[in-house]
């Protein structure tokens, strides 16, 4: 069954296949999972999205029909969900703040490169706020590319103290930077509204 | 304002108001498409660092764990809602499916094929009732002593178990796959979304069919024995094959039920351990050389939560429960 094609795994979830639907949870949960994830910086609210797409799949199955490709459809599905999840994280703020939809929009440019480049400053900066031996292991695995057997040897420390150091590591910076996004939300959510006032 | 004025948060925030506003006039359908094609590009182009998604492989399985356990839950709880609505249709629509699937089942017999993983579940003798979800989310509460053999994945078509013992089902309702108990005395029961128990205990020579909701068919072989309603209990006696319906007082079948209390008689951890991750999902860590003198006698109710019952098991044993989220270490 794990070689169908998604269609062919989709026409028998129709059918009420829950073999099927867990084969096709596999292919997807982690792609789904991730993109969420890097749009809201928030595992929590990146599971909830994962989970309620899959549900609807699941309870909607036979009204949901796909026409090109089920990756397209989900793609599709979780890009509306983030976007009503930004939306409702601004509305939390708003009040009964008037949404101005003659807001400015002139010389707008998605400064996508940007802030690519700019999670990578931060993702360094956080590299940098590491107690020094956890930067020490962290530096060596992921930047340098040595395996973790290689590092614990060089450090002469144990495998698993050097597994241990590297995923708090990565915890920290994560953390880190999830702790950045929220403040950009929310900045970017006052200044809105300061706009809109004026 | 002005002290975000700097370059880098200056260009975020712009970003960032851009976005909300064209967000809102998606909303509101007022969206050029020059704009919807930017959101777009907005959403396919996540700034990411890959090492960060998951900080080790324990996590990502977790994660995986923690979405996938929402869904099921989810899942099992939604077609409920509609069930009582529908039953008096359900109950003619199952027996229009009933019909079709007996001139089917020799084919099946034959197109079956043999890869597919079985899955073997026993319920320890001192486990009054082991609660064991199948592929497709029924529910069936084995008695202790009591075996049951299902594939990995249920065909589309199809969903068969094998029991040996008593058990209590709560089948999940689906026309395109009727579900077959099969039983050692060529018996077999036959239901599309029903709850019902299943006796079959080795020695007595006997297997008892009691129906609580939907229809409920007896096969043995491949004959049709009797189609049960709810109330109604087969009795078959395996040594001159013959058999007989009766009502059943629905006492019988809530003593069966014990009201919903499990009894444990002498368990090992381990046993609770897998009796724990099948009601609750949750994991027991534990050292298992420590605590294999242990053994449990205790009864609790089935609506417990998970810390009340660790709570029980603390008092009786000694043993200390640190819960977790989803797991449980215990130390001396």
């Amino acid at each position: 069954m794990n070689a169908l094609s998604d269609i062919e795994l989709w026409l028998l979830v129709k059918q009420e296949d829950a073999a099927a639907f867990e084969i096709l949870y596999n292919r997807y949960w982690e792609q789904s999972y991730k993109t969420c994830y890097w749009h809201l910086l928030d595992q929590e609210s990146a599971k909830d999205i994962v989970q309620e797409l899959f549900v609807d799949l699941w309870v909607k199955r036979e009204q949901i029909n796909i026409t090109e490709t089920l990756e397209g459809y989900i793609k599709v599905a979780l890009r509306n969900r983030v976007f009503n999840h930004i939306r409702s994280l601004n509305t939390k703020k708003k009040h009964n703040h008037n949404a101005a939809v003659q807001a400015p929009v002139a010389g707008f440019e998605v400064q996508e490169r940007y802030s690519e480049k700019e999670l990578r400053q931060l993702y360094l900066g956080e590299i940098g706020k590491l107690p020094d031996k956890m930067k020490d292991v962290f530096t060596l695995n992921k930047e340098e590319g040595y395996s973790i057997a290689e590092v614990a040897q060089k450090l002469s420390l144990s495998e698993q103290t050097v597994k241990n150091q590297l995923s708090n590591a990565l915890k920290r910076i994560r953390s880190g930077l999830e702790h950045y996004r929220i403040i950009m939300i929310l900045l970017g959510i006052y200044l809105y509204i300061f706009f809109n006032a004026t | 304002m002005q002290a975000f004025c700097n370059d880098t948060f200056f260009m975020r925030i712009i970003d960032k108001e851009q976005l909300l506003v064209l967000l809102e006039k998606q909303r509101l359908g007022t969206c050029t498409e020059a704009e919807e094609a930017l959101l777009n590009q907005w959403f396919d182009e996540p700034p990411v660092i890959e090492a960060l998604t998951f900080v080790s492989d324990e996590e990502k399985e977790r994660i995986k764990s923690d979405i996938h356990t929402a869904i099921r839950a989810r899942i099992a709880t939604a077609p409920q809602k509609s069930r009582r609505l529908t039953f008096r249709i359900k109950a003619i629509a199952a027996a229009a499916a009933l019909l079709v699937c007996l001139s089917l089942l020799g084919v099946y017999f034959f197109s079956g094929n043999g890869t597919e993983q079985m899955i073997e579940v026993t319920a320890p003798q001192g486990i009054a009732q082991l609660p064991v979800t199948l592929p497709d989310s029924s529910l069936v509460w084995l008695s202790g002593g009591s075996s049951i053999r299902y594939p990995e994945h249920f065909a589309s078509h199809e969903r068969h178990v094998t029991l040996d013992g008593i058990a209590h089902f709560s089948v999940q309702p689906n026309k395109q796959a009727p579900f077959t108990v099969y039983t050692p005395e060529h018996v077999s029961v036959k239901v599309l979304g029903t709850s019902f128990v299943v006796d079959v205990r080795r020695g007595t020579k006997r297997v008892e069919i009691s129906v609580i909701t939907g229809l409920v068919q007896v096969d043995e072989d491949k004959d049709k024995l009797d189609v049960l309603k709810p109330g109604e209990k087969l009795s078959y006696s395996c040594n001159d094959k013959s058999f007989r319906k009766k009502k059943y007082a629905p006492e019988e079948v809530k003593a069966w039920n014990n009201n919903g209390i499990i009894y444990l008689n002498a368990v090992s951890l381990s046993e609770i351990s897998v009796l724990l991750q099948t009601m609750y999902h949750v994991n027991l860590k534990y050292d298992p050389k420590q605590t294999a003198p242990y053994r449990f006698n205790m009864s609790f109710s089935r609506d417990l939560t998970v810390d009340a019952v660790l709570d029980m098991l603390h008092s009786v044993s000694g043993l200390s429960f640190e819960h977790d989220g989803k797991n449980i270490k215990i130390t001396q």
